[in-house]
């Protein structure tokens, strides 16, 4: 009897133990982080003295408005929502405000939106194409990432590099990205499609701009928005789609 | 079925953008500020494709209404 009371005493405890454990979730799991990325440098593929006075002065322009581009990233080590700072997506009442955004946006070549869910390496974006929404669903980017040993400080994080490239389907041409993910924050989240490294991205470097991130808020009391993907189309039909008028604007172009 | 019709609309979108009436009428083009967007995108792009050719457009009235060409 004695014996009975002591293993109901200790399946007592352990029951109240394993109830104590389940009731608080993973510390980590639950902390959401709020991320500001900003564009740090545009890049042009051709060369400024191509173009005449009016456009290296609305060059000059974009590099002066791009120091207030925000891109927020809103991550826990499950899901993530990126787009665009609320404050530039509202339509201005200045034409030249309006143009800026617009160019901004041109060098980032950033998609409205994308939502990802990172246990299941699948992600949501949205797309603007010849003035029509696309939402598209697909599973992660292949970025063929390449961890590289050199490190340095962004925001006194310690950063490591990554490589990796990617299949653009507008331009059909695989794109080089380089990027430097935090290690100590154990998110795989990072600014638009560019994700999958053992650390939240803290900067990339892309074909048109360096975009890097300006703040990190830990513990933001903010929802991770969800994406209604029911009337999103796949990879392949937005590939297909893609190539289809991409044929058909060279035909135009070439006639 | 969805799909479809937002392929077609884009389409037929695409379409008349690609007609000698749109080219014709359409003061976008037909104003000199087209070719300066068209080259600025070119220079900062490298192309024009089905994902910038809107914001040639765009840039194209701006500079228009700006009176830059």
């Amino acid at each position: 009897m004695r014996y009975l009371r002591v293993i109901y005493k200790a399946l007592k405890s352990v029951f109240f133990l394993c109830f104590f454990l389940g009731s608080i979730p993973d510390s980590y799991a639950q902390k959401i982080f709020k991320v500001t990325y900003s564009v740090v440098e545009t890049k042009i593929q051709g060369s400024l003295d191509n173009l005449d006075n009016n456009s290296k002065r609305l060059y000059q322009q974009i590099g002066d408005y791009i120091k207030n581009a925000n891109y927020i990233l809103i991550a826990n080590p499950e899901e993530s929502f990126f787009e665009q700072e609320e404050a530039l997506k509202k339509e201005s009442d200045s034409p030249l405000e309006h143009i800026l955004s617009r160019s901004v946006q041109r060098f980032t070549s950033f998609n409205e939106m994308v939502y990802a869910k990172h246990n299941v390496d699948s992600i949501v974006f949205a797309r603007n194409i010849l003035n029509q929404d696309f939402t598209v669903k697909r599973e992660y980017f292949n970025f063929n990432w390449i961890l590289k040993k050199e490190t340095r400080k962004i925001l006194n994080f310690n950063v490591m590099k990554a490589e990796g490239s990617y299949y653009h389907p507008v331009t059909n041409k695989e794109l080089k990205v380089e990027a430097w993910y935090i290690p100590s924050i154990p998110i795989q989240s990072g600014p638009d499609i560019f994700m999958g490294l053992p650390g939240l991205i803290a900067e990339v470097n892309l074909h048109g701009a360096v975009v890097r991130v300006k703040k990190i808020e830990k513990n933001v009391n903010l929802k991770i928005e969800k994406v209604d993907d029911l009337k999103a189309i796949s990879q392949q039909e937005f590939e297909y789609l893609i190539k289809s008028l991409n044929k058909k604007f060279k035909n135009y172009i070439e006639d | 079925m969805k799909k479809v019709i937002s392929f077609i609309a884009v389409f037929m979108l695409f379409t008349s953008m690609s007609t000698n009436n749109f080219v014709a009428n359409n003061t976008l083009t037909k104003d000199t500020c087209f070719p300066i967007a068209r080259d600025w995108v070119i220079q900062t792009e490298g192309e024009i494709n089905v994902d910038n050719v809107g914001y040639v457009l765009e840039l194209t009235a701006y500079l228009n209404a700006t009176g830059s060409c």
